[in-house]
């Protein structure tokens, strides 16, 4: 079970700049029990983008889909023909095999998870032991960062491989202590509770 | 002088480097580094201390690099980050440079998988680009990277490795400008069987003008005999070894003959590449043979 | 567009509020009121959908805390405006677009000088505009 977090809207818009039609996309599975990244959130996630590209005169065109799970593609198959009408997709699920990091990176990776995928979590790129698109840990294993070369290469992306990525913070992580739940609105609060104790 | 180490002397004059590696023991006791260090002394500018290599436990590196210090001969204290977070790092970094460390070797560390501890939880907070930008900043700006002021700059040089025969092939040149851009001094390379390829690597280099940058010290490994040859192509990931080598390796009546003077060749033909700076012995387990390349190539009288 | 139109969403308890004893109604020009069973239902995609379509302002009206005929839904509410005033300033939006009040149905003038309030903030700001968040 993977639980998740909305980045901030302003790093999200950042990252949608110049695209004009933008397809949201929840997932129902573990996004969804941790309000996250479920149909709710998509139509709040969408509603928000469309607010602010009307209030800047800008076109884009935001749609709505939830799948069940995002990380299957029997399941992502169904939704094939929206992903091929917009030009970019904002998934709110994992998508990727996903180390539950809590910082998503895959849009500078070609969406492929360092994270998950690298037996070293490098973000810099592939170790020494990269070889022939293998693992040093196993030769069975392929390299994450060889995938995450090839896709950005499909990607025509290459020049992100060239950006130093700073020490990252894992805070949302394990390294913050026990999860809490993530949005606030949906969380019970203390008066909430009280007012249920009461009557 | 960012360090005010012999190496960075040596590379900042423009003569040719030499380091050799210095394995630590499995022991309490420093006296086999020690040994090694005396034997060594005089065969290379500055001499590097792994930091348990392959994944087992052995002597630190530090301990290590400070046996070396006493033995009046200079360290390259070696740092991966498979056992360190960047709390633990940064510390270390300031006690090696209160103990006298000048050149410290930033690398991200084998898998824990290879060792004999395979159980063990591996840290990678941060990754060697990481490292070397959190060090640049200690020692230029003498600041901790959560932006603390340090009474005192740690004064070192700093140094990453590179391997030109791992994969992509492309992206090792991509990987060594960052590493580069992150704040390398000195790059030291994977052991170079393979001189082709090498070349074709340091075409792309001095293209990106990083020899002009970094100072790159070639990696090379005397092999003792024709199954090591065998074991480092077959076996060690991120190695490179040509068939040729291996037969004549295989060939060969005095095995360690033939691989000290392959060893001799190929630093031969380093010298004469263009953005090669120095050479890096890894004569593992095999130190004693030192002296003797060093000599063959006329590299002996190290300043 | 001179004249602010900001839209209220109401509770249908909290609504008599709008009424006075003699069942004269408050005048509302500009006001689009939108009646809910109960302040608990109004979530952040309705807000922000208000905003997009034109509102200057929106407020959220609800029963005073401890008075919700569903226990809970007062206290709802207010997180749910808590967390769209929140996105607004993350898309660089002024989050004071968004208000909540808390009135009891008899409350007619608080409820009155709340809306005047909110009026003249939104005719002083004018209509939304972009990046109005970060000055």
């Amino acid at each position: 079970m993977i639980i998740a977090e909305r980045k901030d809207l302003k790093q999200i818009t950042e990252m949608l700049e110049g695209r004009k039609r933008v397809l949201v996309a929840g997932c129902r599975s573990c996004v969804s029990i941790c309000h996250a990244g479920g149909e709710k959130e998509v139509a709040i996630m969408a509603e928000a983008l469309r607010l602010k590209a009307e209030r800047e005169g800008r076109e884009m065109e935001v749609s709505e889909v939830a799948v069940e799970r995002q990380c299957e593609k029997e399941w992502v198959r169904g939704i094939e023909r929206q992903v091929a009408a917009g030009d970019i997709v904002l998934s709110m699920a994992c998508v990727e095999k996903c180390g539950g990091c809590g910082d998503c990176v895959l849009h500078l990776t070609g969406g492929v998870c360092p994270i998950a995928r690298c037996a070293k979590s490098l973000l810099n790129g592939p170790c020494g032991g990269s070889q022939d698109g293998r693992c040093e840990v196993d030769r069975e294993t392929p390299c994450g960062w060889e995938q995450i070369y090839q896709s950005l290469g499909r990607l025509g992306r290459l020049d992100l491989l060239e950006v130093n990525i700073p020490p990252r913070s894992w805070l949302p992580s394990r390294s913050g202590g026990p999860r809490r739940t993530v949005r606030p609105s949906v969380a019970k609060g203390a008066e909430e509770r009280a007012a249920e104790v009461r009557r | 002088m960012r360090s005010g180490s012999n190496l960075e002397r040596v590379l900042e004059s423009g003569r040719f480097a030499v380091t050799a590696e210095i394995g630590p023991p499995r022991s309490a006791s420093s006296e086999a580094v020690r040994r090694k260090a005396r034997l060594l002394k005089g065969s290379a500018d500055a001499f590097n201390l792994t930091d348990n290599q392959t994944a087992i436990v052995r002597l630190s590196s530090m301990a290590s690099s400070v046996a070396c210090l006493q033995e009046g001969v200079e360290p390259v204290m070696q740092m991966t980050c498979r056992d360190r977070n960047r709390i633990a790092m940064q510390a270390d970094l300031l006690g090696a440079c209160s103990l006298g460390i000048r050149n410290v070797l930033c690398i991200s560390g084998d898998h824990q998988t290879f060792g004999n501890q395979k159980e063990a939880k591996n840290v990678w907070d941060i990754d060697p680009i990481q490292q070397l930008m959190v060090f640049r900043q200690m020692r230029d700006l003498g600041q901790t990277w959560g932006g603390d002021g340090l009474e005192e700059r740690p004064q070192v040089l700093l140094g990453a490795a590179a391997n030109p025969f791992a994969d992509p092939f492309e992206l090792r040149v991509v990987r060594l400008a960052k590493k580069v851009n992150a704040g390398a001094d000195f790059i030291q390379t994977q052991a170079i069987f393979d001189l082709d390829r090498f070349e074709r690597f340091m075409g792309m280099v001095r293209e990106r003008g990083l020899d002009r940058r970094t100072h790159i010290i070639a990696g090379v490994i005397p092999l003792r005999s024709a199954n090591a040859a065998r074991y480092m192509k077959a076996k060690v990931a991120g190695m490179r070894v040509p068939d040729e080598i291996v037969d004549r390796m295989s060939r060969a009546t005095d095995p360690k003959k033939e691989g000290a003077r392959i060893c001799v060749e190929t630093i031969d033909r380093l010298r004469a590449m263009e953005g090669v700076h120095g050479v890096h012995i890894m004569a593992i387990g095999w130190e004693e043979i030192v002296p003797e390349i060093v000599r063959e190539c006329g590299l002996d009288h190290r300043p | 567009m001179s004249e602010p139109t900001i839209a209220m969403f109401i509770c249908r308890n909290a609504r008599a509020a709008l009424t006075s004893a003699d069942g004269t109604e408050m005048p509302l020009a500009g006001v689009q009121v939108i009646e809910l069973p109960c302040s608990g239902r109004v979530d952040e995609v309705m807000v922000l959908r208000a905003l997009r379509q034109g509102a200057w302002a929106a407020i959220v009206v609800a029963c005073l805390d401890g008075n919700c005929r569903n226990l809970t839904g007062n206290y709802q509410a207010r997180k749910r405006v808590d967390e769209v005033r929140s996105l607004l300033l993350q898309l660089g939006l002024g989050p004071d677009r968004v208000k909540m009040f808390s009135v009891a149905s008899n409350q007619r003038a608080v409820l009155a000088e709340a809306v005047r309030k909110v009026m003249d903030e939104a005719r002083e700001r004018g209509p939304i505009r972009i990046l109005e968040g970060d000055r």
